[in-house]
């Protein structure tokens, strides 16, 4: 019997564990909420989330400058946006915050050069666009 | 062998605790949008309701659906490991499915025994299938 209540006891601290160790972040890329009003400072792209799909099929950045993406999430279902290098590196460039729920989010982008990049929702692999880095 | 009886306060108090970390991760992967998560969310709770289901052919096996859900967190776990993003709800989702696990194992140790031994009774044309 103690030994049952031990284990109840291991298993309720590991799951508290694992939600104290959540709140510690992610390794994302941290998303800043975005002013009331007004536009990021230097260039920036819109990408919006609905229905599990993106909005934007293809965007385009100029490259070797860092940029902002402004990132509506327009449903309840967490989103996120991360950019993946086209072959053959096909390496992962940059990792946005997930956003839960409703809301408006912006990812510091660094400077990315010339290419075609993936942008993809890590949470639902299957939404994909096309950013183009001229 | 851990004496606890499915009757018992502490044996009710686990399988309980059980039924609601299976519901709590499966509602978790039901907020999440898409047919994996949906089918994910779907399992859990199709166990959770086999976990308790006083009908003869799950009493009988309770054995097999408690390794089977074992089994069934343990490759959310991995697949979440392998492909999944990381953030919040997501370590809280695995941090439930391992606490999951976690008292399935108490329940495998203390109803079933060795489970490979449970398996090949199961497999002998006069199987016992014990209810738990």
């Amino acid at each position: 019997m103690h030994a049952v209540r031990r284990s109840i006891g291991i298993a309720i601290a590991t799951v508290l564990a694992a939600a104290a160790l959540s709140a510690c972040g992610s390794g994302a890329a941290p998303a800043r909420t975005p002013p009331a009003s007004g536009d990021p400072a230097g260039p920036w792209i819109a990408i919006s989330a609905a229905d599990i799909a993106f909005n934007q099929a293809a965007v385009s950045v100029a490259s070797n400058q860092p940029f902002t993406i402004v990132f509506e999430n327009r449903e309840a279902v967490p989103h996120n946006v991360s950019l993946i290098a086209g072959a053959p590196d096909s390496e992962r460039r940059f990792e946005g915050a997930v956003v839960n729920g409703p809301a408006t989010r912006w990812y510091a982008v660094p400077a990315l050069a010339p290419g075609t990049y993936r942008f993809v929702c890590d949470v639902h692999p299957s939404m994909t666009g096309r950013l183009t880095a001229t | 062998m851990v004496t606890l009886r499915p009757t018992s306060p502490a044996g009710l108090l686990l399988r309980v605790t059980i039924v609601v970390l299976a519901l709590a991760t499966g509602w978790i992967h039901s907020t999440l949008g898409g047919l994996l998560f949906s089918l994910n969310a779907a399992g859990y709770v199709v166990a959770a309701a086999a976990m308790v289901a006083p009908i003869g052919l799950a009493i009988r096996f309770r054995w097999f659906i408690r390794l089977g859900l074992i089994v069934y967190a343990a490759t959310a776990i991995v697949g979440w490991y392998l492909i999944g993003p990381r953030y919040d709800v997501a370590y809280l989702a695995k941090g439930i499915e391992i606490g999951l696990i976690t008292l399935l194992l108490v329940e495998v140790r203390a109803y079933d025994g060795n489970p490979l031994r449970r398996i090949r009774q199961a497999l002998r044309p006069s199987g016992p299938g014990a209810p738990a």
